[in-house]
């Protein structure tokens, strides 16, 4: 095995790596995250309505 | 003005007499072939119960009682010819001389029946032109539009509520306070019981018959009067009159019956009967009271924890005031009724638990304050108030009264006030210092004698100048006293405007009479049950309106329209948007309370059950604690001596209960010497006042010789050679008629009966209809209101008082005219 | 947990082998594609379809609005369900969604599945929406109608004066608008909810030494905190508060009394039968309660009077600061109510002592609750001909 060879073979891993990373962030994380942030916010206001009375639009 | 047009056209050709409404056109050809095509069974109800009806080709075929009417009245059998007779308006019309000169016209031809038919248009703009005319010269006193009646049944058509609501949009005008029926005892009752009592629910019926021991029906005929009722009746009465009867049979309960006639109550209860002389039932009431007090049996703690003013009743009561002493003695020479029966009365009435229940007759004539206040003194002494089977009712005879109440809420009505915040067209309340309000029976007296004053229930009241007046579904020329009197006082009227569905004598004295059309031809709701309030009633339209009548919204939208109020009139809504909101306003009325289904679910199974109510003692609450649950009376006691009515110092009813000489008095009293026959001029068996005398084949199966008839005493009717099935006339001072004699021995000595409602047909003295204008013209039907005295029960109550009237009779030998009552107007044509 | 830290570890670096710009592109449209995703599918929660989906929508609620004027009218605009019901600025969208949280957790464990259910359920679903309502100043409502747009000549004037004192607080519709697109629910024992609707419930806070007026016949207390009754106050009646503790005021009130029995009833003025309380017998023999002050002879009974003061607590609520808004009320009952069977007198034919003998004798056909039944009675009497001098 060349040093040329583990080179390829570490840039193939990382390739896949990022991908891998990059699917999982935008297929997986960040529309839970996106979600939960807004899901977060409307409970915030719907508590803030419920204890506080008014609230913002 | 289209009028003069108009008119040109009818004066270039010479007046014809077309003819008076065919009698002899089939029914069948006076109907329009209704909308719906169903034959099947459908709702409706009426004053006289709640029916069913079946339709064949568009026309009423049959009438049958509703199914949960047990006791339905001989009366249905009269329905059909309610809608199918020759008295029917069938078009708009005038009176022919308001038609040429309007309201410079000449009054005395009015009743003379010549009219001239018009198109809805004509008769509205003329009708408005009138109210313009008023309103412009006069003011609102110059207009009465307030002497209302009976109506039809239906709260969304209500005749009533749309005429005053649509003349209100236009001006103002006087009304009225009280009634006939009742006038006087709704007046005196609240000084001394705390309520008018007379339209009040009372005691129910089996509380009634499981605790009284003796019942007193005094002057009361409840078997017939409850056979009508002010909503669809359904006769549940009935039931507990059938009870009693049973009662009296096993002689579990005594009823003793005070009258002078022996009534259709007692051939059915086979109960006890006393007769006393007419119109002396206070000097009886005296006696009672005198024999209860000088013997001790008075109930002494309810009088003083309950009443007041005893003490300065009993010096009258004993003599000490007027030097009389009102001993059973004294009573037997004006009442005759042996002294020993009054004894024996008094004492059974304190024996066990006793319930008076009166009738309204009594407070129908002068001084008719005085029998009810004095039956409340009478029942105080007894001292039974508020215990069940105790103490006194004024309504058992009336509407369901005694049958316990369903307790739901009641539909409301079309609004009878114009709506909050609008302002009539003629914006004036200036009634010139007369009063804007007149007892009900003063109208002819103030049309009379415009800016007389005169004492009403502790206030003056000074009597406008009226020159037109406005009848809808309400008939005057039935129920006022006095027909002679009433022609002079119409003489003096510009505009008379009649809205009926029949031609009535208040429709002949009118100068524009509008067609309504009957309950059977418009769609509307109605309680069932009267005062039960049993459930709630879809009258559905059987047949379309005929010929050119529409019904009273109808009517009054139109009318509104010419005002250019239309919109403001119906809340933009149309007959059915105001059904389902008086249906809907019920419902919500009842939620959580009655269930009722939607709107459509109703008017398709034709009713709602609010099923049956609980059992109830009137006053029982101010038995229980009068400090907390006071009467409605000044002091909150009952008072037997009234100090407010001392101090108005009226000379005709003074600060307690007192017998008083009446102005005519048959059996020896004032008057009797010239005329010495006492008329009674009951509530009728087969009618509701006047309405369904019209019904002919109804009327035939009760009428004499076509007459109505009046029932005689044997002996009296021996005396003057006169039998059954002759003809009758029937004279005083005031008048004369026609009737029918039945003789029975129903009726005593110095008695006869003349129903009430009996149409006014006069006629002149060759017979004809147009001679019926002429003051004392011959009623030709039996009227017994062409007999009686047109004058207040008193300086209290002003009441009517019809039942202080002498007249005599012979056998009637001359021509025998038509009966001119029910066969329309003499139609003046081109 | 290792791919966790791998997932770090090649977060944490720059991208060695994706370019920039395949990044951001990815990033820029998986963002579409994810933000319209997400509106498609709140979009579509927001569709009727979606809400009757549900049987207990489509079978009551759904049901009912069908024969509201918010279904079917003249104009042919009508109302869907997320019109009312979602709140149209997207912060409140958002929190009403997630409230509507436990709508799926109902419709999973089938909290309201069959009508009966659903009726048990009915109030406390409806609260919680009128709740909501109330919050949004009825905002949902306000999107379509508008105060400023409304034709006050069109409305009868007893609609105008209730909805131009609305429209000044810029009042929430629901306060008196319920039960309008679905059944009301049955709330219990009310009591006379359409007058309270008009004059309101009264402050929250009371200013002591200040003048109020009974809404409705309140019971009154000896304390603060005790349940003991002392008596009742009646409706309409003018009331000094002297202090407040808790939900309670201390009231005085000022009145006559006859001198029999008891002399447990306090009325209006002297010789006057106008009820202003009722006291228990225990009220009136406890020492210190009725304050007695000079008698006078009443001419026309002959009976003793006395004037009388006392000092008694009740509720904190049902105390509103003008007495006309509840005459308007009772001038408008007694012309629709007791018109039904003939032409109502008028308020000046009797004078006040004779009132209530007309009115009890005939309320037999007149549909009013006792509240608005002692209302109706003391309107007519405080606009008699003893206090109103009138031609009649």
């Amino acid at each position: 095995m060349t040093a040329k060879q583990t080179d390829k073979e570490n840039n193939e891993k990382t390739k896949r790596k990022e991908l891998k990373a990059l699917g999982f962030i935008i297929v997986v994380l960040f529309p839970i995250l996106s979600v939960f942030a807004i899901g977060g916010y409307g409970l915030i206001i719907w508590l803030m309505q419920v204890f506080g009375g008014a609230s913002p639009h | 003005m289209k009028r003069r047009n108009f008119l040109k056209g009818i004066l270039a050709t010479s007046f014809t007499l077309v003819s008076t409404a065919s009698v002899l056109t089939p029914l069948s050809a006076l109907a329009k072939v209704g909308a719906k095509n169903r034959d099947d069974w459908l709702t409706t109800g009426s004053h006289f119960g709640a029916f069913k009806i079946k339709r064949k080709n568009g026309v009423i075929d049959q009438v049958k009682p509703f199914d949960l009417d047990k006791y339905p009245t001989d009366m249905i059998n009269g329905i059909k010819g309610l809608v199918y007779n020759p008295s029917r308006i069938r078009y708009p019309m005038v009176r022919l001389d308001f038609l040429l000169k309007g309201h410079k016209s000449d009054t005395s031809q009015r009743g003379d029946f010549r009219f001239v038919r018009v198109t809805w248009d004509q008769a509205l703009t003329l009708f408005k032109q009138s109210l313009d005319e008023v309103q412009t010269n006069y003011g609102p006193s110059g207009l009465h539009a307030g002497q209302t009646g009976w109506r039809a049944t239906g709260q969304l058509h209500s005749s009533t509520s749309h005429m005053q609501r649509a003349v209100g949009m236009h001006g103002n005008f006087v009304k009225k306070i009280g009634d006939y029926s009742t006038g006087a005892g709704q007046t005196i009752l609240p000084y001394v019981l705390g309520s008018t009592e007379v339209y009040a629910q009372g005691t129910s019926w089996p509380l009634i018959l499981e605790n009284a021991k003796t019942i007193v029906l005094w002057a009361n005929d409840p078997y017939k009067n409850l056979q009508v009722g002010w909503n669809a009746e359904t006769h549940e009465s009935f039931e507990y009159l059938a009870q009693l009867k049973e009662k009296v049979k096993q002689g579990k309960i005594r009823v003793i019956s005070i009258d002078p006639v022996a009534s259709k109550t007692q051939d059915y209860l086979g109960c006890e009967k006393i007769y006393v002389n007419p119109q002396t039932d206070v000097a009886l009431m005296l006696a009672i009271a005198y024999e209860l007090y000088t013997n001790n049996l008075h109930d002494k703690d309810f009088i003083d924890g309950y009443s007041l003013g005893f003490d300065r009743f009993v010096p009258y009561l004993t003599g000490e005031e007027d030097g009389i002493a009102k001993t059973v003695e004294w009573a037997e020479k004006i009442t005759a009724v042996p002294a020993d029966v009054i004894k024996e009365l008094a004492k059974t009435m304190v024996a066990g638990r006793t319930q008076l229940l009166m009738g309204w007759c009594i407070q129908r004539q002068q001084h008719g304050e005085q029998p009810y206040w004095m039956a409340a003194v009478l029942a105080t002494m007894i001292g039974q108030i508020g215990l069940p089977g105790g103490g006194i009712s004024y309504g058992h005879h009336y509407s369901s009264i005694g049958v316990p109440s369903s307790g739901a809420a009641a539909p409301g009505a079309f609004p009878r006030n114009v709506d909050e915040g609008q302002k009539p067209i003629f914006d004036n309340n200036d009634f010139k210092g007369a009063s804007s309000t007149i007892p009900v029976a003063r109208w002819i007296d103030a049309i009379l004698a415009p800016g007389k004053v005169i004492d009403a229930n502790g206030a003056k009241v000074t009597y406008p100048d009226i020159k037109m007046m406005i009848f809808s579904g309400n008939n005057p020329w039935n129920h006022h006293q006095d027909r002679n009197r009433m022609k002079k006082a119409f003489h003096k009227l510009e505009c008379v405007v009649s809205i009926d569905i029949n031609w009535t004598a208040t429709c002949r004295f009118s100068d524009i009479v509008l067609p309504a059309c009957t309950t059977l031809e418009r769609n509307d709701i109605d309680i069932y049950g009267s005062y039960a309030n049993r459930g709630l009633l879809a009258m559905q339209k059987m047949v379309e309106p005929l010929f050119d009548s529409l019904s009273d919204y109808e009517i009054f939208t139109r009318f509104a329209r010419i005002l250019g109020k239309e919109k403001e009139y119906t809340r933009d809504m149309n007959e059915f948007d105001w059904l389902t909101k008086l249906y809907n306003d019920c419902k919500k009325a009842n939620e959580g309370k009655f269930a009722m289904p939607e709107f459509e679910q109703f008017w398709q199974d034709g009713y709602v059950h609010f099923g049956e109510g609980k059992p109830w003692t009137r006053h029982a609450a101010f038995r229980e604690d009068p400090e907390i649950n006071p009467l409605g009376t000044p002091s909150g006691m009952i008072e037997i001596h009234s100090r407010k009515i001392e101090r108005y110092q009226y000379d005709d009813c003074k600060g307690h209960p007192t017998w008083m000489e009446k102005s005519e008095r048959s059996h020896g009293g004032p008057g009797s010497e010239k005329h010495p026959i006492w008329m009674q001029s009951c509530h009728p068996d087969k009618r509701l006042h006047s309405q369904m005398c019209e019904s002919k084949e109804y009327r035939q199966s009760y009428s004499v010789q076509d007459r109505e008839p009046v029932y005689l005493n044997p002996e009296d009717a021996r005396h003057r050679g006169i039998k059954n099935g002759d003809v009758v006339r029937v004279f005083n001072d005031r008048g004369q008629l026609l009737a029918g004699a039945v003789v029975s021995k129903n009726y005593p000595k110095g008695v006869i009966r003349i129903q009430e409602g009996a149409w006014y047909g006069p006629v002149g003295d060759d017979g004809g209809v147009t001679g019926g204008a002429e003051i004392g013209a011959l009623c030709s039907y039996g009227d017994p209101n062409t007999l009686t005295q047109d004058i207040g029960s008193s300086k209290l109550a002003q009441a009517c008082s019809a039942y202080t009237c002498l007249v005599d009779y012979e056998k009637f030998t001359g021509k025998l005219p038509q009966v001119t009552s029910f066969s329309g107007p003499l139609e003046i044509g081109a | 947990m290792k791919w966790l830290i791998n997932l770090w570890q090649t977060l944490n670096k720059p991208a060695k082998y994706l370019t920039l710009g395949s990044i951001s592109l990815t990033a820029f449209v998986m963002g579409i594609i994810f933000w319209g995703g997400f509106n498609t599918a709140l979009q579509a929660t927001n569709t009727e379809e979606f809400c009757i989906s549900c049987h207990s929508m489509e079978s009551k609620p759904y049901q009912e609005l069908q024969k509201t004027v918010h279904w079917s009218n003249h104009s042919g605009v009508r109302a869907t369900c997320p019109d009312c019901h979602v709140p149209h600025s997207w912060g409140r969208k958002i929190a009403r969604k997630m409230e509507a949280s436990s709508d799926v957790w109902g419709w999973f464990f089938q909290t309201v599945n069959t009508s009966e259910k659903f009726e048990s359920k009915r109030l406390e679903m409806a609260t919680r929406e009128w709740g909501r309502f109330d919050r949004d100043d009825s905002l949902a409502c306000k999107n379509c109608h508008n105060y400023d747009s409304m034709k006050w000549e069109d409305m009868s004037k007893l609609a105008q004066k209730q909805m131009k004192r609305a429209a000044e607080k810029d009042q929430s519709c629901v306060d008196c608008h319920k039960g309008i697109a679905h059944t009301l629910p049955d709330m219990g024992t009310a009591r006379a909810p359409e007058l309270i609707a008009e004059v309101g419930t009264g402050p929250s806070k009371f200013n002591d030494g200040q003048t109020y007026f009974t809404a409705l016949t309140k019971p009154l207390f000896f304390s603060a905190k005790g349940d003991v009754e002392a008596g009742t106050l009646n409706v309409a009646t003018k009331v000094n508060v002297l202090e407040s503790k808790g939900s309670r005021v201390k009231v005085a009130i000022k009145g006559w009394r006859k001198k029999i029995g008891a002399g447990r009833v306090i009325y209006f003025d002297f010789g006057i039968n106008m009820l202003t309380a009722q006291l228990s017998k225990e009220a009136v023999k406890t020492e210190g309660v009725i304050k007695g002050f000079e008698e006078k002879e009443d001419d026309m009974t002959g009976l003793k009077w006395q004037r009388v003061e006392t000092e008694l607590w009740t509720d904190a609520e049902y105390l509103i600061t003008e007495q006309q808004p509840l005459w308007d009320y009772a001038r408008d009952t007694f012309r629709t109510s007791c018109s039904v069977c003939h032409t109502q007198p008028d308020e000046a034919h009797f004078d006040a002592n004779t009132w209530p003998g007309m009115f009890q004798g005939m309320i037999a056909f007149v549909n009013m609750d006792q509240d608005t039944q002692a209302l109706v009675q003391k309107y007519l009497q405080q606009h008699s001909s003893t206090f109103v001098k009138k031609e009649h």
